[in-house]
């Protein structure tokens, strides 16, 4: 009795924190669904539900374009962080030369940086190739982490030398070592890393807002922040919540595809999402 | 097939440490040389030279008849069999079997048909879709000498393929493998530390310690003809006896232990060991020529009796050990037929056949 009491008590417990949690976010989502008028309740329910608000945030900002562009932006970092950072990190994993061990210190000690401090550095770098306002100027600075050099390194280090000698007497160039033996016996450090990437690329705000300034390039969170806070939602509000909820709607379909890799991606990374 | 040859190969580490000193040996083509000795002695590494996952610090290596010093080891024609079998975890039986060959670009049909060859031969068509980790040892090192042989390399490899199965599949597959040299004619390497595989297996063996060769010979050869006290003291199991004194001439040459055990020389070791006499020898007898009064008759004229007390009996079923001590302490051991059980502390007269004796320079270690 006492086991169903307390069993009991923490679920109570455990729904409270539940609801505290979800409420905010299935109320941006009905508020978006309200008239203006309504959303000042805090309830959910409404007698006159309208696609408005999203037929006005439709009408005002290239929602779909900053969509695709979020797309090409985050799609083109994952691929190259897992692309390069699979080679870089084989190299101080598996190839003996002198300089391996200092070099991964060295961007261990990249990593406490923070993006603050090389922000304006990067930023010039970009102006001077002629990268702001293109797409490639989000790309190229991401192309390749060192977090992602770290976390293949500490993957591939527990690969046993002796599968890539016996791959290297069978035919193996260390090109081929990589993406035949290596990566696919790294799977879950390449889910990782590729989950990570993604959505870091995903949601960040700060270096697009600096980068891009045509509305047609803009990602879909840079697009939803000056829409919201850039004064063209004026004071619908309706219409600023309804802008919030098409930012979260792929990141959470992204979240229903991926759940268990992405739980297990930040248990074993140590990385907060 | 071909013959692998190697010329004054040196290894040396950057710690200054040099693995394998100044190494010749020759592998004609189809023969099966074992590389022996203790752990650390430098045959693993010059597997590893042969192989090419090593860099040569000085001397050549040449694999039929061209010298690959600087060839990749995907370029030298070779297959490597591993201890731990190094199979690829991620791909089926079939799938590792088949990497080396889809590799060199070989058409399917090609590639299936030698896969599907080999399998038979090493019985694990069965497996062929499974992956490596529901396999068991003996299975596993199946695969990965099928990945071998489907590939007809120049020269095989082995790593000390056998160290991690239980003991009786080690004997099974040490068949196996002396099977398949003959049924493919093969120019094989082997490195082992265990001397019975060495024995067995090998149409030479090559005897190494410290990084360098001691000798190389047939397996009888070796067994009968030790050139040093190390070589006599790892071939053999149990090890040879060995016997420290000196040599005297008391009507005869004649053996003195330490503890004053003596023994008669006759025979051919009379003239060679005159030029001794006075001077500290060591004398090693295989277990199998100290033998025991009432369970072996005296071998030769040359048998020394010497009564001892003991120790342990190990039964083998066919033959015992028996360890005993001889008055300096030292514990030696004879191999007699199982004809009638000993028991501890038991006193019995053992058989020195001293015509069988091999007598080593104290100094140099080298047989007199």
């Amino acid at each position: 009795m006492r086991n169903r009491a307390s069993t009991v008590a923490a679920y109570a417990f455990l729904s409270l924190f539940f609801v505290a949690f979800l409420y905010p976010f299935l109320w941006m989502i009905a508020s978006s669904l309200k008239p203006d008028l309504e959303i000042v309740s805090m309830g959910l329910t409404s007698s006159n539900y309208t696609l408005g608000n999203y037929l006005l945030v439709f009408s005002r900002a290239p929602v779909v374009r900053a969509f695709l562009n979020s797309l090409i932006v985050a799609s083109a970092v994952t691929v190259s962080v897992v692309l390069f950072g699979a080679m870089v990190g084989y190299a101080l994993a598996k190839v003996k030369w002198k300089g391996s061990v200092y070099l991964t210190a060295f961007l261990l000690f990249t990593m406490m940086l923070p993006f603050q401090l090389t922000l304006i550095p990067t930023y010039t770098l970009i102006v001077k190739l002629g990268l702001t306002d293109n797409l490639l100027g989000l790309i190229l600075p991401n192309m390749l982490t060192a977090v992602a050099v770290i976390m293949f390194r500490q993957f591939f280090q527990s690969i046993p030398d002796t599968i890539l000698e016996a791959a290297r007497v069978d035919g193996c160039s260390e090109v081929k070592l990589v993406f035949k033996i290596v990566m696919p016996l790294a799977k879950p450090a390449v889910v990782t890393v590729a989950i990570i990437t993604f959505l870091t690329s995903w949601n960040d705000v700060l270096w697009p807002i600096m980068v891009i300034r045509e509305r047609d390039l803009m990602t879909l969170p840079q697009l939803v922040t000056t829409f919201v806070l850039g004064g063209e939602a004026e004071s619908h509000l309706g219409a600023k919540l309804a802008s919030a909820t098409l930012l979260a709607v792929p990141i959470v379909v992204f979240y229903s595809f991926f759940q268990r890799s992405i739980v297990q991606s930040f248990a074993s990374s140590g990385v907060k999402g | 097939m071909a013959e692998v040859n190697l010329e004054h190969v040196t290894k040396k580490y950057d710690g200054g440490v040099t693995a394998v000193n100044d190494v010749s040996f020759q592998v004609a083509d189809n023969e099966f040389v074992v590389l022996v000795g203790p752990s650390g002695c430098g045959k693993t590494t010059t597997l590893r030279m042969i192989a090419g996952l090593e860099e040569v610090t000085s001397g050549t290596i040449s694999i039929g008849g061209k010298v690959v010093n600087d060839v990749d080891p995907k370029n030298r024609d070779i297959a490597m069999v591993f201890q731990n079998y190094a199979l690829y975890p991620h791909m089926t039986v079939y799938e590792n079997m088949a990497f080396g060959l889809k590799l060199r670009k070989y058409p399917k049909a090609e590639i299936e048909t030698r896969v599907k060859e080999a399998a038979q031969i090493l019985g694990i068509q069965d497996f062929l879709d499974r992956k490596p980790k529901v396999l068991s040892g003996g299975q596993r090192q199946r695969v990965a000498v099928g990945r071998a042989i489907v590939r007809k390399p120049k020269a095989f490899l082995f790593d000390e393929p056998l160290s991690n199965l239980d003991a009786k599949l080690r004997v099974q597959m040490r068949t196996e493998i002396s099977r398949l040299h003959h049924r493919l004619s093969a120019t094989m390497v082997y490195v082992t530390h265990d001397q019975t595989e060495a024995m067995t297996m090998g149409d030479r063996i090559v005897l190494m310690k410290d990084g360098i060769i001691h000798q190389i010979d047939t397996p009888l050869n070796l067994y009968d003809h030790p050139v040093n006290k190390f070589a006599a003291g790892f071939i053999g199991s149990p090890a040879m006896n060995f016997f420290t004194g000196s040599i005297t001439r008391d009507g005869g040459l004649q053996f003195r232990e330490t503890s004053g055990v003596h023994f008669k020389l006759g025979g051919p070791l009379e003239s060679s060991l005159g030029a001794y006499e006075g001077r500290t020898v060591v004398l090693g007898l295989r277990p199998e020529h100290i033998g025991i009064a009432g369970i072996t008759t005296p071998a030769s004229e040359a048998t020394v009796p010497l009564k001892a007390t003991v120790d342990v009996v190990e039964p083998m079923g066919n033959e015992i050990f028996v360890y005993f001590f001889t008055g300096s302490g030292t514990q030696y051991v004879s191999r007699v037929p199982a004809h009638r059980m000993l028991s501890h502390g038991e006193h019995v007269e053992f058989l020195f056949d001293c015509s069988r004796a091999h007598v080593f320079d104290t100094e140099t270690e080298k047989a007199i």
